[in-house]
């Protein structure tokens, strides 16, 4: 009887990916689909992490150098370099846009409850866009909050911030 | 009461007896005397079961009633097995008489789907029965709105003078009528006074939205013709009280003589009629060509159909682009063809939901009217970009909102014209509205010329209402955007026109569940103005594709004045960045340094564009002009917001994403630039 | 105003228990009532002692002889047609009010009332009838 417990536990998908030879990974719930690297039309003005828009079939979907926004070096593109094009919730709006990384490793399928709050890492990132860590054979791996790191919010306080430091140089 | 309920309860018993031996009759012999005695014991049924205050057992028999009159009208005749439904409605019947109140759990869910189910019959039998029916009287303002139309609610204006005199006190009827009226729907009632004893009547208004028609309302009256002098009218076939404006209206008509009350109404419901009815309807003045030249469609089927001809427009620009490449005569022509006939579709499904935002001004003229006479105040609205259009849904979104505006603009902008004159401005004040298209955006601009916000009141009253902090200083526009929280009002007395509640942050809501924006510019004592910007929702557009760098752009065709070529030396060394076009001195925007683009090739030559936004040029110069190109507008996303100068984005036929400029955005950069 | 008191109501209903639920309201309001089950024993209750009545109320739908038909008979009697009548009902249709309007009806009041707007009608109806007596 015991075992049928076992078996009725959930699963909870992860997708792993390299950002500057790292690997990190996000919940795979929230992932649409995974692109080569498309034609980017580059939008002016805007902050470097924002790298410009694609086209998914007709739709036009902003892409983010996920590398920029941890504060790693800009992403450069090779063969290896994917988008994963991802769903958010803003409210009652749904947002789709595509983050940038250096690769894309695969799905890992952990039993539920396996994504435990993150011990004090290192803070060479910043631990808001950190939903916590997974052991992959002996190995942890952060896991991305996606919905804090991409959110429209959060781009447009960085913007903000970003601004104020201008201004204070102008001035 | 109760004493006697369960001798009702038997004597009801018996009617549904009746009835039902009645409709067995009818089964084996149909024979309409059996339907009529049916419906009179269910008749007498409902009549005892109101007078014991079973409304359910009241209601539901009337339902089984109005089914029965649609059989005996000769018009359920094909419905299929009626009389087992009716018999199956008076089982249900006799078992509510046992359990009025419904309280067993089965008779319960039972009643849910029988009510679901008469509901649905009786309905039908209403409708067949109307069309079959003569000409419905004619209201002063007739239109087809769906869900007021499912009430079935019509607003009338009921005028009563008294013959003999009726006094406060005296019992007569028409007091009681006019109570009862008034349980009826949504009521205004005014009584006039005689000035010297003012418990004599000497006339009422009566404003009523209910379901009753002119000839009932009018029989409410019949048994005392002899005192007094009663005028209904049918002033709309809709409810006039949710009408935004109606209360202030309703005002006006308090401050009018009254026989002129009427014409006033009629006024009032001609400056709807513009917003309401379709294009269709004021053609057609016969009821019945209407319903063959025009239908309805809903809202979501238009959505798809525009979101397929703007796929099969971006398919159109690379079966083109295709075609040019293979360069097969055939296929050329084939895919020209194609491309006119897209076009012709595109425009038609476009003209489907586009309407011009003059729809709303009568009502929006007679509003400021209404209001600035209630306020006391004098007021010109001036409109200007009326032909300007926007999706039918918006205008329909837009409208209330840009009333709170008018009205806020009148009760807490505009001063009074004795403050006026003090401040020596004119003693009428002035309201604007206009409306331009902006890129895919439509801009619709309110202003006027009254007192404008006062940053200091409005930052002492969002402190008191913690609303921001003490210490904090925020900046103007800040402090602006504040008038846009819940439960913000500047207004320091309460109005009976503004200030009711429903405040900025309502408009606001409004606003952005369009996917538009607001925002507030004022100079104290000088005035405000409101800025809506809202998308067109239709967004294909006719563009000029050009090339700087390496990067594609897309002026919307509309803004382009004229084309130049311009030698890059013209450019070296002009520090003010002004080029004389045709004897004019304009300013202008080089592409690739404006936004940093690389790739720019040095040619000998370069384009300059010359876009005009209201009264201002622009030159925009490009590396290179492309063409005409059909565009299908996409958003950029919530990302890009702030990048203001890219109003949309589009799909050219090579499957690469090409940025449609904010032409307007651009020219007032320049111009704040150049200002500064 | 008269006072309701030693005013009798003639309540004309083929349901017993509706005459009696309208008496018992016309009783608490100082009315004396008189029943009848349908026009028929109506008729025969006024042409033995019209002089008691003081006001008639009745329903429309009735067997033997409806509401509208004693309507007819007692206004077109010289002795009775001083009679206020009311005619209480669940009947909406606009002709029948019209044409009992016609043979000289006095107030149609419709299923369910208001039992203030119920009262002061019938009071209004007994002054105004008294009146008119009086003139």
């Amino acid at each position: 009887m015991s075992t049928e417990v076992e078996v009725t536990k959930e699963l909870q998908s992860f997708l792993t990916f390299n950002l500057n030879k790292e690997v990190f990974a996000l919940e795979i719930k929230k992932v649409v689909e995974i692109l080569e690297v498309p034609h980017i039309t580059h939008i002016p003005k805007a902050p470097d992490y924002m790298k410009g828009v694609v086209n998914l079939r007709g739709q036009v979907i902003p892409l983010i150098d996920t590398c920029l926004k941890f504060g790693l070096p800009a992403i450069e593109v090779t063969k290896n370099t994917c988008i994963i094009i991802i769903d958010i919730e803003a409210g009652d709006k749904k947002i789709r846009f595509g983050a940038m990384v250096d690769q894309v490793q695969e799905v890992l399928e952990k039993e539920e409850g396996s994504l435990v709050p993150s011990p004090s890492i290192e803070a060479s990132y910043n631990l808001d866009f950190i939903k916590g860590i997974i052991k992959d054979k002996d190995k942890f791996i952060i896991v991305l909050d996606i919905d804090k790191t991409f959110s429209v919010e959060e781009v447009n306080l960085l913007r903000k911030s970003e601004e104020g430091k201008s201004e204070e140089k102008t001035e | 009461m109760s004493q006697f309920e369960q001798m009702f309860k038997e004597e009801a018993y018996e009617q549904l007896e009746i009835a039902e031996q009645a409709l067995l009759s009818y089964e084996s012999t149909p024979e309409k005397e059996f339907v009529e005695e049916a419906f009179r014991a269910l008749h007498t049924f409902k009549g005892a079961a109101h007078m014991f205050s079973f409304k359910v057992l009241g209601d539901f028999a009337h339902k089984i009633e109005s089914i029965l009159d649609g059989i005996r009208q000769g018009i359920m005749m094909e419905e299929y097995r009626v009389t087992d439904r009716l018999l199956e409605y008076i089982d249900h019947l006799k078992k509510l008489i046992v359990d009025p109140e419904i309280k067993d759990k089965k008779s319960q869910t039972r009643n849910e789907v029988l009510q679901k189910d008469i509901d649905k019959l009786s309905s039908r039998v209403s409708d067949l029965i109307k069309e079959k029916g003569q000409q419905k009287e004619k209201a002063l303002l007739e239109t087809f709105i769906e869900q007021e139309d499912q009430e079935h609610l019509s607003t009338y204006y009921i005028s009563i003078n008294p013959i003999v005199e009726i006094t406060s006190d005296s019992g007569h009827p028409l007091l009681n009528i006019i109570t009862d009226l008034q349980d009826l729907g949504s009521t205004r009632l005014t009584s006039q006074y005689d000035q010297n004893n003012k418990s004599i009547f000497i006339h009422w208004d009566l404003y009523i939205s209910c379901q009753s028609t002119k000839e009932e309302l009018e029989s409410q009256f019949m048994f005392i013709d002899d005192d007094v002098e009663v005028q209904v009218h049918k002033v709309a076939n809709f409810d006039l009280f949710k009408e935004f404006g109606f209360e202030d209206f309703l005002g006006v008509l308090e401050k009018t003589e009254n026989e002129k009350k009427l014409e006033e109404i009629n006024a009032y419901v001609l400056s709807l009629k513009e917003t309401v009815s379709d294009e269709n309807i004021i053609s057609d003045s016969s009821e019945n060509n209407q319903k063959a030249k025009s239908i309805r469609i809903s809202t979501e089927k238009i959505d798809v159909l525009m979101n397929l001809v703007s796929e099969l427009v971006t398919d159109q620009a690379s079966l083109k682009m295709f075609a040019s490449n293979i360069q097969d005569p055939v296929l050329e022509g084939v895919s020209e063809n194609m491309d006119r006939h897209i076009r012709q579709l595109r425009d038609i499904a476009f003209e489907m939901t586009l309407v011009p935002i003059e729809r709303m001004m009568g009502k929006f003229r007679r509003m400021v009217r209404d209001c600035s006479v209630n306020a006391g105040k004098e007021v010109r609205f001036i409109v200007r970009g009326e032909n300007t259009e926007l999706d039918k849904v918006f205008i329909d979104s837009l409208s209330d909102p840009i009333m709170h505006i008018l009205r806020n603009s009148i009760d807490h902008g505009i001063e009074r014209p004795e403050d006026r004159k003090a401040k020596g401005k004119p003693e009428s004040g002035t309201i604007q509205l206009e409306a331009y298209y902006s890129g895919a955006n439509v801009h619709i601009e309110i202003s006027d010329d009254g007192k404008g916000l006062n940053a200091d009141i409005i930052r002492k009253k969002a402190i008191e209402k913690g609303l921001i902090d003490e210490e904090r200083e925020p900046g103007i526009s800040e402090v602006y955007q504040l008038i846009f929280e819940p439960g913000f009002s500047t207004a320091n007395t309460v109005s009976n026109v503004s200030g009711r509640g429903v405040g900025m942050d309502v408009v606001k809501k409004n606003i952005e569940a369009i996917r538009g924006e607001i925002n507030i510019e004022s100079k104290l004592n000088q005035g405000l103005k409101i800025i809506i910007k809202v998308p067109l929702t239709l967004s294909i557009i006719d563009g000029l594709l050009i090339k700087s760098g390496s990067s594609h752009f897309l002026l919307p065709m509309q803004v382009i004045n004229k084309c130049y070529e311009v030698r890059n030396e013209e450019l070296l060394g002009n520090f003010n960045k002004l080029l004389i076009f045709d004897e004019e001195q304009i300013p202008y925007i080089h592409l690739c340094e404006e936004l940093f683009l690389s790739g720019s090739t040095a040619k000998e030559y370069c384009n300059a564009i010359v876009i005009q936004c209201r009264e201002r040029k622009v030159a925009i110069l490009t590396d290179e002009i492309i063409g005409e190109y059909q565009a299908v507008l996409k958003p950029v996303g919530e990302h890009y917001k702030n990048q203001e100068f890219v109003s949309g984005a589009t799909i050219l036929g090579d499957g690469k994403v090409a940025l449609v400029l904010d032409a307007n955005k651009l020219v007032e950069q320049k111009s704040k630039q150049t200002t500064a | 105003m008269l006072s309701s008191h030693d005013h009798t109501i003639l309540v004309v209903d083929d349901f017993e228990s509706i005459r009696k639920v309208i008496s018992e309201t016309l009783n608490r309001h100082g009315f004396t009532t008189v029943h009848a089950r349908n026009g028929k024993d109506a008729l025969d209750i006024l042409q033995k002692g019209y002089h008691k009545i003081d006001l008639i109320l009745s329903d429309y739908n009735m067997p033997d002889m409806s509401g509208f038909d004693l309507l007819k008979e007692v206004k077109s009697s010289q002795e009775l047609k001083k009679h206020p009548f009311i005619l209480l009902t669940s009947e909406t249709n606009t002709e029948k009010k019209k044409q009992a309007k016609e043979a000289g009806l006095d107030a149609w009041i419709e299923k369910p009332y208001k039992i203030e707007s119920f009262i002061s009608l019938i009071k209004y109806n007994i002054d105004k009838s008294k009146k008119d007596v009086s003139i």
